[in-house]
């Protein structure tokens, strides 16, 4: 560590530049988020559904995105995403990059989320689901009515410790060219040769925003998770957060 | 209005209907006992297809509820049930427990449909906690509700699966109450219960179940002081310890 | 056939097939016996160790694994560390480590959970026959947590053989990396990629069944 390196970071401009990685950083995650939501409640309903043509695929696509690394959906869709969308918005487009690593990342956040909402819904007591079929409603109406509210409610903490883990992994678009917090550190280090110290920085950052959201994450835990949904989010901080 | 005609249901390798027979009228109250296991919680569920029969002939309110046709949401409309575990909605207060199948199925406003809720809460004794979550309930306050929100479908047949057996004994009292008011009003009741004193006072027969059977189906006038079958006597002397 | 392309590039894939096994087993190898050791500090009656014990979890559970891989191949050599003077050996041992500090977090955070799941009653007996902390850890409190920490262990195994796929963004020719060369050579990218996933699932998915076919098995035993 060399002492004539830290002066630098008395420039404001050093920190501005690493606010617009981290502005970028809290985008990738939060658009990840909102495109990996939906699609992880519709494949948790898929797996769950009754009908094989339905469970099958849908089982397939949560297993199979778990198994791979992220990094590799990443990096493929940094370099086919252009080529993937052509046929659909024509000859010209180009994917931004950005988007293409929300989509590689989203791709794994929604078969991450489809497992803990589907845990979620599984550990509700059975007697929820039969008194609202006794009562005439429909299994869809029992799903919106009675099931999710009650499943997705139950898995907001694991849900946003989740979220910690799509912040760590925003660090992985930068693989493809994505200014986001490290991409501006090592663009940063590479110009002052000061590795050491831009690091340290950027991984204090990065300590500070996933320490508070899975601290906050506890709070929100209510009551009783039952012991089969505890299980269950283990084995997903385990398999799944640990990238 | 019930009529179950040679009925057999299997789980897995249980045989655990074997062989139903049975015809409830309309304003019947009918008691169930027979120990655990024998399949009673089996058989009135198959009444609102919780559990699809395998053979016989089932028919509820002139529908054949095995039917593929049958549309079993309209069944269940007709059908009000409640269960040991009370099985209320814990992210709903007491009210929306009740508003909530007037409302998605039967597309009621939600004044209406809290105006009728209310209506029902007040009939089953706790107006006052309409606006409760259910864990600030107690076990028979919640049992209560859930019997609100049974009645909120305006059913035609009531079903009730050992509706006091969660309950400590001075709560059973206040759940026993409503539902001996609903038998007074003439509604059709089938009762899995082993209290006597219910029994007795509110219904007109009583089946005794055993290992899938129907074993004894008599009046309820004399049954409890002498039941026709072996079994039946074997089985009172068991749970009527005084 | 699909991931035909690896016997096309056999050099680049079995490789860095070869170099991802040799991560992740000394990856997983560190893991364990650091988070073992983190756990012991953690559950140790001596508050500051626990303390340390903490800090150390809670570091590597909150900061990302590449920024953590930068740091141990380009940070360290300019404070006078480096693993090797060979330029290969640096980024794989820097690899190496990177993936045993991280993952060594989590498993400590799993153990902890098993030696807490120990009976309080066991470690009383073993205390008043004598045997110090450390004896009675040795001999009581670590062995009874071996079960139920298996299950566990094998799903971060999972996610360790998955990350080392982060190993190619440092420069280690593993399995991603050989696929991005490839892909760069041929612009097959399909054919590229699915040859490197197929190769990840030989690896992960046994890995998978057997944690799932050990954790019923545990799930009947309690
Ligand atoms: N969903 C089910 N799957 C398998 N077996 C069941 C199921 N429900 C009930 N049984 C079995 O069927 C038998 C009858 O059960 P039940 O109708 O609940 O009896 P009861 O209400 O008289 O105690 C019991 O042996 C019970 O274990
Ligand atoms: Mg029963």
């Amino acid at each position: 560590m060399r002492p004539d390196t830290w002066p630098m970071f008395l420039n404001p401009a050093i920190w501005g530049f690493l606010f617009e990685g981290l502005r970028e950083t809290i985008y990738i995650a939060l658009a990840s988020v909102a495109v990996s939501f939906p699609v992880g409640l519709l494949f948790a309903l898929g797996r769950l559904s009754r009908r094989r043509w339905m469970r099958w695929p849908s089982t397939f696509y949560i297993e199979g995105v778990r198994a791979l690394p992220v990094l590799l959906l990443i990096a493929y869709f940094g370099i086919k995403g252009s080529a993937l969308f052509r046929p659909i918005f024509g000859q010209d487009f180009e994917l931004p990059l950005f988007w293409a690593g929300v989509l590689g990342l989203s791709m794994y956040t929604s078969a991450v989320l489809a497992e803990i909402i589907r845990a979620g819904i599984v550990s509700l007591p059975r007697g929820q689901s039969e008194a609202a079929r006794a009562l005439g409603l429909s299994h869809a109406q029992t799903m919106r009515s009675v099931i999710l509210p009650q499943a997705l409610r139950l898995m907001v903490p694991a849900m946003m410790a989740q979220l910690t883990t799509v912040i760590k992994d925003t660090s992985l678009v930068g693989t493809i060219g994505v200014f986001e917090l490290l991409r501006q550190g090592r663009t940063i280090y590479t110009q002052f040769f000061n590795p050491v110290e831009v690091l340290l920085i950027v991984a204090t950052v990065y300590f500070v925003i996933c320490f508070a959201l899975s601290r906050a994450s506890r709070r929100f835990e209510l009551g009783y998770t039952p012991r089969a949904a505890r299980i269950k989010i283990q084995d997903i901080a385990l398999r799944d957060q640990a990238a | 209005m019930i009529e179950f005609r040679d009925v057999h249901k299997h789980f897995g390798p249980l045989h655990v209907l074997r062989g139903i027979n049975l015809t409830v009228r309309e304003r019947d109250v009918v008691v169930i006992i027979g120990p655990s296991g024998s399949g009673k919680s089996t058989m009135i569920r198959t009444i609102n297809k919780l559990e699809p029969i395998d053979s016989g002939e089932l028919v509820v309110d002139g529908q054949r509820v095995h039917d593929p046709g049958v549309d079993v949401n309209k069944l269940r409309r007709d059908v009000g049930m409640v269960f040991q575990s009370f099985n209320l909605f814990p992210h709903l207060t007491a009210a929306e427990n009740v508003m909530l199948a007037p409302r998605k199925v039967r597309g009621m406003s939600a004044a209406e449909a809290r105006k009728k809720a209310m209506a029902l809460l007040e009939k089953v004794g706790i107006p006052e906690k309409a606006d409760e979550h259910p864990t600030r309930l107690s076990g028979g306050q919640q049992q209560r509700v859930a019997i609100a929100r049974a009645l909120a479908m305006d059913p035609r047949i009531m079903l009730f699966d050992e509706p006091t057996s969660a309950l400590d004994a001075e709560m059973i009292r206040e759940v026993l109450d409503v539902m001996r008011d609903l038998a007074r009003e003439g509604m059709t009741m089938l009762v899995i219960t082993h209290e006597v004193g219910f029994a007795r006072e509110a219904s007109n027969r009583v089946v005794f179940m055993d290992e899938g059977r129907i074993i004894e189906d008599s009046p309820t006038a004399g049954f409890f002081e002498a039941p026709r079958e072996e079994r039946a006597r074997q089985f009172l002397s068991k749970v009527i310890s005084h | 056939m699909p991931g035909g392309i690896a016997f096309e590039f056999p050099q680049l894939y079995f490789t860095g097939l070869w170099l991802t096994i040799q991560i992740s087993v000394l990856g997983l190898l560190g893991a364990l016996v650091l988070g073992t050791l983190v756990a012991v500090l953690r559950v140790s009656p001596i508050a500051p160790l626990g303390w340390i014990g903490a800090a150390y979890v809670e570091f590597f559970r909150n900061t990302p694994l590449v920024a953590l891989l930068f740091f141990l191949f380009l940070g360290l050599p300019l404070i006078g560390l480096r693993f090797s003077t060979d330029t290969f050996e640096n980024i794989f041992r820097a690899a190496a480590v990177g993936m045993g500090l991280y993952h060594g977090a989590y498993v400590a955070e799993v153990v902890r959970g098993g030696l807490l799941g120990v009976d309080r009653g066991q470690i009383e007996a073993a205390r008043s026959l004598g045997l110090s902390y450390a004896q009675m850890l040795r001999y009581v409190q670590l062995p009874q947590t071996f079960r139920s920490v298996i299950p566990p262990l094998g799903n971060i195994g999972i996610a360790l053989v998955k990350n080392t796929s982060l190993a190619s963004t440092i420069g280690v020719a593993e399995l991603l990396y050989a696929a991005e060369i490839v892909e760069s050579r041929t612009f097959r990218a399909e054919e590229a990629f699915i040859a490197a996933t197929l190769l990840y699932l030989v690896l992960t998915i046994p890995l998978g069944i057997a944690v799932n076919a050990l954790e019923r098995r545990m799930l009947v035993a309690r």
